[in-house]
């Protein structure tokens, strides 16, 4: 009785292992088949600490394209390229595919459009870079009023401090370049916003080529780099 | 003095007005908002406000101290309703006899809740009525009104509590001047063996007490400070004097780590520190990232192609094939007939019927000749036709390019149910299908105990192997199988007592022997036998503890939001290994189904019928679906057997909730996190589990469904 019983538990098992070895072998391995829910979590997490991965945009790219262009990346999201529409009244107006807009005078973005929340005006002194450059007393201290929507906000304080860090080799879709670095850090203190924007500033005609922007307490910093510049 | 008093005035104003500031606020580096309690209810510390989390907001956490530890989980269906299920452990009390529980201590199980009944406005505050521990021991049991009102940074609290909440006993409870039967609490330890509602006790008893807080946010800071005058005392003393109230005043503060996270530190009753953390989430408003899957972007055919795919309908056949299939959608046949494209899919990826038309659409129309008015869609769940969605082309092409609206595109479109012959069965094109389909899939998996007598946790981590043969449409063998990685099953030591049929309190016989297990093993065939009509037969391991045969008929009429069902099974008990074989006990169990979408999201669902131990009665379901998928539910059992054969719990109930995986990714994928949570695994109200019942594959497929998901149709 206790042989048979024996048997019979050799039998169970050795089926239940059969199935168990013929179920995997009836497909090959798929990577995917293997605990997707944890590969679909790995790769969020992934991207949402590491960024996502930029499109592949070449300088012939850039070249085929008539437009002028600049590669935008909001945060750690995709970098795309963006295309200037129109220019009004020293306004830059760049579009990207999906309909975010931004509207840059002198280099610094001004206003958005398109996002969770927009700039939509920052009201300050009039000092281009060419000024801040070649003035022998340029103001490099002054307030900047800052008004967003979405949620509405109206002429936010902010104080803005500029500092020259001297000339720094960029490189740009292959191209490198040797451009003026300039620091801006902005700063309100009614709601502890603190970041620094860089520009990377042409010496020869004082062209911005490359900058890295916070443009509101709500947004993720913006890349920005010409990679054609609108014809002067 | 003058200008004193006017900063004093300016002080007051800026207190009072609400408003001012509101938009500034909405820039502070950190939106605070109300935090829980230590029992997890959005709340003070020990006692609770008027304060609630958005609808569908889901928290788990544990709230640490000297006597006792609250771990909790707590939901709000609604924006008013807030429900927690929590256990209490009580670090002074032993939870039974060593040789039954060993050294484990005490745990309490109870359920809160907590219901709106005033909103806020400019003068009037907040207001809610809550009860804690209402379906426990009792020993938490109180009862409460409590007002909330906010002035700018500061939520002011003011209550009046009963029970545990009017241990202070600072005034008399005032409903007894409206009915002396409130003079009387019979106990505080509840009902026997606990499981019923003591509505007789609720709000009654001589001691009541008036208790007040505040919650003061410093969002430039990131920190909640806390401050309250405590009324309650919840260490019982059960083994041993109870631990002194020194000080009625409780101090504390609560810091977001993130959207996610919440900590919490307080120094309460003079005496005890208390640490907290909370997991929070709200899963009924959008998912936790973004997507950044959008449909894939399909170049319209040139003048040239267009007049070869008109006249080689073939060409047409093939790229729709090929281009569905990059989007994870698969045709099942098409039909190009003059002015009309019918394209017949079946998916998995997306748990929204529109958006996965939409995305059959985008393609179809940027393949199709121009002559195509319209582009029906007719959706499968597997091989079972439930619906079509007829789209008027241009007016898609307009949506889909910014100039028209999903609403405008509805008016112009047309939801249909199944006509009783499959469509796939009509076309002109039909892909080749090789049967027998083989699908698998394997992930690792949790099965456990919580909350038994031998150890809070006891459970399994699993390989589980799921397999799929399909040899015809409708006609698959499914099979799941289970592999041991790890478990703590040796601790179990209680086996079951019940009177009845054991046929769910064996479950430690179950997870102890069947660590590696034969989870499923049937032959399922599904199919639509007439208009809007579904059903199933099947036969084999219907689950871990039972094997059988049986079938389903489900009849959903699309139009309405009305469905009903009809189970029945000759089932039989398995063997504790989860092999082959089979234990002596045999019944047959159905159940007459019916389902009613009410507003909201609101889906109630009513079984009548023979449970598996042989008992007869009904099973209310109550639960809530967010536009996310998200789903929170309760459910109660009740049948002819009587509380002491039922045993602890007096009758079954439970709650569940299920987060689709897929608001935590970034692409679309299908899936659930599901848990449910019955407190006590009992025998009586026990129902077969069904696998692909056809309530659950079409019960949301109807047109109040489709017209629910309808703005995915242009994602």
């Amino acid at each position: 009785m206790k042989n048979s019983h024996s048997l019979l538990t050799y039998i169970n098992n050795f089926f239940f292992l059969l199935i168990l070895l013929l179920l995997p072998s009836c497909a090959s391995i798929n990577a995917e088949k293997l605990a997707p829910s944890f590969n679909y979590a790995y790769e969020s997490i992934k991207k949402a600490v590491f960024g996502y991965p930029d499109l592949n945009i070449s300088r012939q790219i850039v070249e085929d394209i008539p437009y002028a262009s600049a590669l935008l990346k909001i945060g750690k999201g995709t970098q795309g390229l963006v295309i200037l529409e129109s220019i009004e009244n020293k306004n830059y107006l760049w579009v990207s595919k999906d309909n975010v807009y931004l509207v840059i005078r002198d280099g610094r973005i001004e206003r958005s459009l398109g996002l969770i929340n927009n700039l939509t005006q920052i009201t300050s002194i009039d000092q281009s870079f060419k000024s801040l450059l070649t003035k022998t007393n340029p103001v490099s201290k002054y307030y900047s009023y800052y008004s967003f929507e979405e949620p509405l906000l109206i002429d936010l304080k902010v104080s803005i401090s500029i500092e020259n860090k001297g000339i720094q080799e960029i490189e740009i879709l292959g191209e490198r370049k040797k451009l003026i670095l300039i620091e801006e850090s902005i700063s309100s203190e009614l709601i502890r916003w603190n970041e620094k924007n860089k520009f990377w500033v042409d010496p020869d005609d004082y062209f911005v080529w490359k900058s890295i922007q916070y443009i509101s307490p709500k947004l993720p910093k913006f890349t920005i780099q010409v990679t054609k510049r609108p014809a002067t | 003095m003058k200008s004193s008093l006017r900063a004093f005035s300016f002080y007051l104003f800026l207190l009072f007005n609400t408003h001012l500031g509101a938009s500034l606020e909405d820039y502070y580096p950190y939106q605070l908002s109300p935090s829980s309690s230590n029992y997890g209810d959005t709340g003070l510390l020990e006692m609770p406000s008027a304060r609630f989390m958005g609808a569908g907001g889901l928290k788990f956490g544990i709230s640490a101290s000297w006597p006792n530890e609250y771990t909790f989980i707590v939901a709000s269906p609604f924006p008013w309703l807030e429900a927690g299920y929590r256990y209490t452990e009580q670090k002074t009390a032993k939870y039974g006899p060593f040789a039954y529980s060993g050294n484990q201590t005490l745990k309490d199980k109870g359920f809160d809740i907590k219901i709106k009944v005033l909103e806020e406005s400019f003068y009037l505050p907040n207001v809610a009525i809550g009860i804690r521990d209402m379906g426990g021991t009792g020993l938490f049991a109180g009862e409460y009104i409590v007002g909330s009102k906010r002035f700018g940074p500061l939520d002011l609290s003011m209550g009046i509590g009963w029970g545990l909440l009017g241990a202070d006993n600072n005034i008399r409870n005032p409903l007894i001047s409206l009915d002396e039967r409130f003079q009387i609490r019979n106990s505080s330890q509840g009902a026997a063996g606990g499981g019923e509602f003591n509505v007789g006790d609720w709000f009654s008893g001589q001691r009541s007490a008036l208790f007040g807080g505040l919650e003061y946010s410093f969002p430039k800071r990131g920190f909640n400070l806390k401050l309250e005058y405590d009324t309650s005392n919840p260490d019982m003393g059960l083994s041993g004097p109870p631990v002194d109230v020194k000080s009625r005043f409780n101090l504390g503060f609560t810091r977001p780590l993130g959207k996610f996270i919440d900590l919490g530190l307080s120094f309460e009753r003079g005496t005890q520190v208390r640490f907290t953390f909370v997991v929070k989430g709200n899963y009924g408003e959008k998912g936790l990232v973004p997507k950044l899957e959008t449909p894939k972007n399909v170049i319209p055919l040139s003048l040239e192609q267009k007049e070869q795919v008109a006249l080689n309908k073939e060409i047409l056949y093939r790229s729709l094939n090929k281009g569905l299939r990059e989007e994870s959608i698969y045709i099942q046949g098409a039909t190009y007939n003059e002015n009309r494209l019918d394209v017949v899919i079946s998916q998995t990826k997306f748990r929204s019927y529109p958006r996965a038309a939409g995305r059959a659409a985008r393609i179809a129309s940027a393949l199709s000749p121009d002559d195509v008015e319209n582009i029906n869609i007719f959706l499968m769940n597997g091989d079972t036709e439930v619906g079509s969605i007829k789209l008027n082309r241009n007016e898609f092409d307009k949506v889909i390019n910014k100039k028209s609206s999903a609403s405008e595109l509805l008016y112009r479109s047309s939801l249909e149910g199944t006509t009783g012959i499959p469509q796939y069965k009509q076309t002109e094109f039909k892909p080749t299908v090789n049967f027998p389909e083989v699908m698998w899939s394997m992930s690792p998996a949790l099965r456990h105990q919580i909350g038994g007598p031998e150890a809070f946790y006891l459970g399994q981590i699993w390989w589980k192997i799921n397999s799929s043969i399909v040899f015809r449409r409708g006609l698959s063998l499914d099979t799941t199988l289970g592999i041991d990685l790890y478990n703590n099953f040796k601790d179990f030591k209680n086996a079951s007592t019940s009177t009845l049929p054991h046929v769910r309190s064996d479950i430690q016989d179950y997870l102890s022997q069947g660590k590696n297990n034969i989870a499923r093993m049937k032959l399922t065939y599904i199919w639509s036998p007439y208009k809007d009509l579904f059903a199933k037969l099947d036969a084999g391991i219907l689950e871990e503890m039972f094997g059988g045969y049986g079938g389903e008929v489900y009849y959903r009429p699309f139009k309405s939001n009305f469905s009903t069902g009809l189970t029945m099974h000759k089932v039989k008990q398995r063997g504790f290994k989860q092999r082959f074989k089979f234990r002596e006990y045999e019944t047959v169990t159905g159940h007459l189904g019916l389902y009613y979408d009410l507003p909201q999201g609101v889906h109630a669902q009513l079984l009548i019928g023979k449970y598996l131990a042989g008992d007869k009665g009904a099973t209310l379901d109550l639960s809530r679906r967010f536009n996310t998928g998200f789903t929170l539910g309760i459910f109660a059992t009740k049948t002819n057997l009587s509380a002491e054969e039922f045993g602890e719990g007096s009758f079954d109930k439970g709650f569940y909730f299920a987060i689709p995986t897929d608001l935590f990714y970034i692409s679309h994928e299908p899936g659930f996190i599901s848990f449910g949570l019955h407190p006590l695994t009992k025998d009586g109200g026990a129902i077969l589990k069904h696998h692909n019942s056809p309530y659950a594959l079409f019960g949301d497929t109807s047109e109040s469904s489709l017209l629910r998901d309808w703005r995915d149709i242009l994602d």
